[in-house]
């Protein structure tokens, strides 16, 4: 049975914007790239429309900044990069991730029905 | 270079419709982004299989929307974060600790067991407060030994006499006792100074917490 798309959506909240400061994590991204590579993992987001307006809030809360640079293709393209704070953030989710995803693990292979 | 494709605009279209009710700067910007998007996806003279298959990935526009609406609340709504940040004003408790202490020394001077009183009693609340940090707690207990010293300066009888004696011509001998005269003086200097540490003092000891979340 599929997850219902609400517990799926609370599920993502707080948890996708972390997996957009690890796409950050080594080099800056030209924003098109950044949204494409994420939507190549369905849980994650329900569509790649839906990433831009988190990257807008990640933008306005200072985790990561932008930038426009020139291409040899086309016209300037959006660049974003991880400022300090959000490598910061990133750092702090991946220890909790650790230990909610361990904790996750053992109470739902606990609680597995045997056979 | 802009794709003009009708399935394009009509998208672009449906996601202006319905974000009508976001803010301008909102709505643009998702406008702009998701146009760059398209542009960056698709030739000009993409076919109608490659833009639904673009149009496909990027989703339904009430998504695209709702996603918007959720992460840039209306204009004049205070975000949550700041409502729990908001400081946090002593409590009657912490301030019934600041003000112990700060008399404890004073209480000294008419019956001193008070002293050991108020002071036992300022640190036991501010223990269980928890709201003050290493240095703070230092200086919250140091606070009531500043009143030891205009306490000293009264008691302790500062500086020294000297007795000179000269013996006159005629052999009688008469001798001057003389006090060096700091003693009225220092009392009051060493007063007003413990009184303006102890004033800045418990100023930052008030303020210091506020704004500091309890543990």
């Amino acid at each position: 049975m599929e997850p219902d798309e609400h517990d799926l959506t609370q599920l993502r909240r707080g948890v996708v914007q972390h997996c957009v400061l690890a796409l950050l994590e080594d080099e800056p991204r030209y924003s098109y790239d950044l949204v494409t590579e994420l939507g190549e993992h369905p849980p994650l987001v329900t569509s790649e429309g839906t990433i831009y307006p988190l990257l807008s809030r990640l933008r306005k809360q200072g985790l990561v900044t932008t930038s426009m640079r020139d291409s040899e293709v086309g016209p300037p393209r959006r660049y974003y990069e991880l400022t300090a704070a959000g490598r910061h953030r990133l750092a702090a989710f991946r220890e909790v991730w650790t230990e909610f995803r361990r904790a996750t693990d053992t109470v739902l292979t606990t609680q597995e029905p045997a056979g | 270079m802009t794709v003009t494709h009708p399935l394009v605009t009509a998208w672009l279209d449906r996601v202006e419709r319905l974000a009508a009710d976001l803010s301008p700067d909102t709505r643009g910007e998702l406008l702009a982004d998701l146009r760059d998007h398209l542009d960056a996806a698709l030739q000009a003279d993409a076919g109608d299989a490659a833009v639904t298959d673009v149009l496909d990935r990027l989703g339904d526009p009430v998504d695209v929307v709702a996603a918007a609406r959720a992460d840039a609340p209306p204009p004049g709504q205070v975000p949550a974060a700041t409502a729990v940040d908001a400081p946090e004003r002593l409590t009657a408790a912490e301030v019934v600790a600041l003000a112990a202490l700060v008399l404890a020394g004073l209480a000294g001077m008419l019956v001193w067991p008070l002293t050991l009183v108020l002071w036992a009693t300022g640190i036991v609340i501010v223990a269980v407060a928890g709201r003050w940090r290493g240095g703070e707690v230092v200086g919250m207990i140091l606070l009531p030994v500043a009143w030891a010293f205009p306490v000293l300066a009264m008691v302790v009888p500062v500086g020294s006499t000297s007795t000179s004696c000269t013996t006159s011509s005629t052999g009688d001998e008469s001798c001057v006792v003389e006090q060096s005269g700091l003693g009225g003086p220092w009392v009051l200097v060493a007063t007003l100074v413990v009184l303006v540490l102890i004033v800045l003092g418990t100023r930052w000891l008030a303020r210091a917490p506020q704004g500091r979340p309890r543990r």
